[in-house]
């Protein structure tokens, strides 16, 4: 599904294609971004995420293709887009010999940022005030991701490029990140380009996503409909007592299903499951309890992932 | 590579620059010792302040690869040619700093004034700067191709040419085939140049005007060079992957 383009988009991507020699990274995807809409790019190694992500930061040259950013073209107009984006990864370091504060002096330099109050105002949102003085080649992982997220909210960007921001943080600084970063997102209407592996994280944060597989993008819906492809719920029932004749009952519906400890786990239809326990009911069997988890965008990612293996 | 550069290149260098100093001293020409003097401590400053320029440029970008912070810079607005010059800034404050201790090391330890070159001083150390900038563009062009396997490139440059530049000695003392190689480096009329005015006291235009028209050459294809290097990088996806 593409969406349409228009003066919402803060960034169109059409027919972009990027190839290494004879194996094709990317083969002319096309996608938007509206303003203030944050949207998540997943899909396994090798799928195409990151050559996208460095392809909209120039730092990769496409074969074909147009990228508009701010309604502009990216290739002709680098310094003026790039003012007003910003990025981090968590493969991305700093200069090491440098402070942290001086290093994000450097990078507020470099965005024509002057003085001080910028920096001081993130460190101390960020909690990063103990790290201010370190050398940067002295930070745990975590540590640094917390400066280079600091780094990528200098410039206050209209559109913010994240790869997966938060691998190296603990959880309770990762949800404080979501938070700092929704709140900024609230707070000037933000549009962001996301990656993670955490699936939650894309739930929790993403209002759209993309499933990018060999190049090619294969779904690009809300979290919420893209769970609805898969059909299949698990429903968990447990028995006060092993039910009995229960290997008949599940082969009359030609149900696959596991028993362990009296626990029944039944992979079926979201619409099957009521008629199921009906009938369950009616045959005696006693219900102690009963559980249905609902598919997720993990199930979803591997989906996908399991289909592209295939190819 | 570095290690077929210590087993050969470097005795073979070294070798070839002390023989020809040697056959340009047990010459039959008489000079004073004065003159010897004031000639090899003015060719080791220059020859310094083109080393270092040569570095500095390469080293301000292997800096931001080897922390692996380069692609912080190339996500930012800041353009090549605005990272390259503030490098040249950096790096011209640091040569004359370097100028000065040289110098005045020179005259405190061994009462040779560089500054009795006069104004000669001037072009003379705006053309080693150009040709070094140069030569730094074309090593930071092949460190962008190649990654920091080859960055001995960086630190070996300017050594690979010492030879040929005619730095300790005249250019008549290398042999008959060499001197029209050395003679296509600007840097060449620089040493020939200071000579002149260490021995005459009169400034070679000549000399100067051949040294300039060839920076000139030197400074478009190494700036076309390293600009083909970084789109070549940028188009094998090989930016972030610098380390």
């Amino acid at each position: 599904m593409l969406y349409s383009s228009n003066m919402e988009n803060i960034l169109e991507v059409k027919n972009l294609y990027k190839f290494y020699k004879s194996f094709e990274a990317l083969k002319g995807i096309s996608f938007n971004l509206k303003h203030g809409e944050t949207l998540g790019l997943l899909g396994p190694n090798g799928a195409g995420k990151t050559t996208t992500i460095q392809i909209l930061l120039q730092l990769i040259t496409p074969e074909k293709g147009v990228v508009n950013i701010f309604g502009k073209d990216a290739f002709k107009n680098r310094e003026y887009v790039l003012q007003r984006m910003n990025f981090t990864s968590a493969y991305v370091h700093m200069f090491g010999a440098l402070s942290v504060y001086e290093n994000l002096k450097v990078f507020a330099l470099l965005y024509g940022i002057k003085g001080s109050e910028k920096i001081n105002q993130l460190i101390k949102e960020f909690d990063a005030e103990d790290l201010r003085n370190k050398k940067a080649q002295t930070l745990s992982s975590g540590q640094l991701t917390r400066v280079m997220i600091i780094k990528a909210l200098l410039n206050d960007p209209d559109l913010l490029l994240l790869d997966e921001p938060t691998s190296s943080l603990d959880p309770e600084m990762a949800s404080k990140f979501r938070e700092i970063l929704k709140e900024v997102r609230k707070k000037r209407n933000i549009s962001i380009l996301y990656t993670s592996h955490n699936m939650a994280e894309i739930e929790e944060m993403c209002d759209r996503v993309i499933f990018l597989s060999h190049g090619e993008i294969v779904a690009n819906d809300t979290p919420q409909k893209l769970t609805q492809i898969i059909p299949d719920h698990t429903l968990r029932v447990e028995f006060f007592e092993k039910p009995e004749k229960i290997e008949s009952f599940l082969s009359d519906r030609k149900i696959d299903a596991q028993l362990e400890n009296n626990i029944l786990s039944i992979i079926t239809a979201d619409e099957a499951i009521p008629i199921l326990l009906q009938e369950m009911y009616n045959a005696g069997y006693k219900i102690k309890d009963i559980s249905i988890d609902e598919p997720d965008l993990e199930d979803v990612f591997l989906k996908f992932a399991r289909e592209a293996e295939k190819k | 590579m570095p290690r077929w550069l210590d087993v050969f290149y470097w005795p073979i260098i070294t070798i070839f620059v002390w023989g020809f100093i040697a056959s340009y001293l047990k010459g039959p020409e008489m000079r004073s010792s004065e003159f010897l003097g004031a000639m090899l401590l003015g060719a080791i400053t220059f020859w310094m302040i083109f080393q270092r320029a040569q570095q500095d440029l390469s080293i301000a970008y292997l800096q931001d690869i080897w922390s692996r912070s380069i692609v912080n810079l190339y996500v930012s607005p800041l353009t090549n040619l605005e990272f390259i010059i503030a490098s040249v800034l950096v790096g011209l404050i640091k040569i004359l700093i370097t100028l000065f201790v040289m110098a005045g090391l020179a005259f405190i330890l061994y009462s040779f004034n560089l500054f009795t070159m006069g104004f000669a001083i001037i072009p003379f150390v705006a053309m080693l700067l150009i040709f070094a900038w140069s030569l730094g563009l074309f090593s930071t062009g092949i460190i962008f191709r190649f990654g920091t396997d080859a960055q001995i490139i960086a630190f070996s440059i300017s050594f690979i040419l010492q030879p040929f530049v005619a730095v300790f000695y005249p250019l008549s003392i290398l042999p008959f085939w060499i001197q029209p190689i050395s003679l296509a480096f600007p840097i060449t009329y620089v040493f020939e140049g200071m000579r002149e005015v260490i021995a005459t006291g009169i400034f070679n235009w000549s000399l100067f005007a051949w040294s300039f028209g060839l920076n000139i050459v030197y400074m478009i294809l190494c700036g076309a060079f390293f600009g083909a290097m970084f789109n070549h990088v940028k188009k094998k996806g090989l930016l972030s992957k610098l380390e």
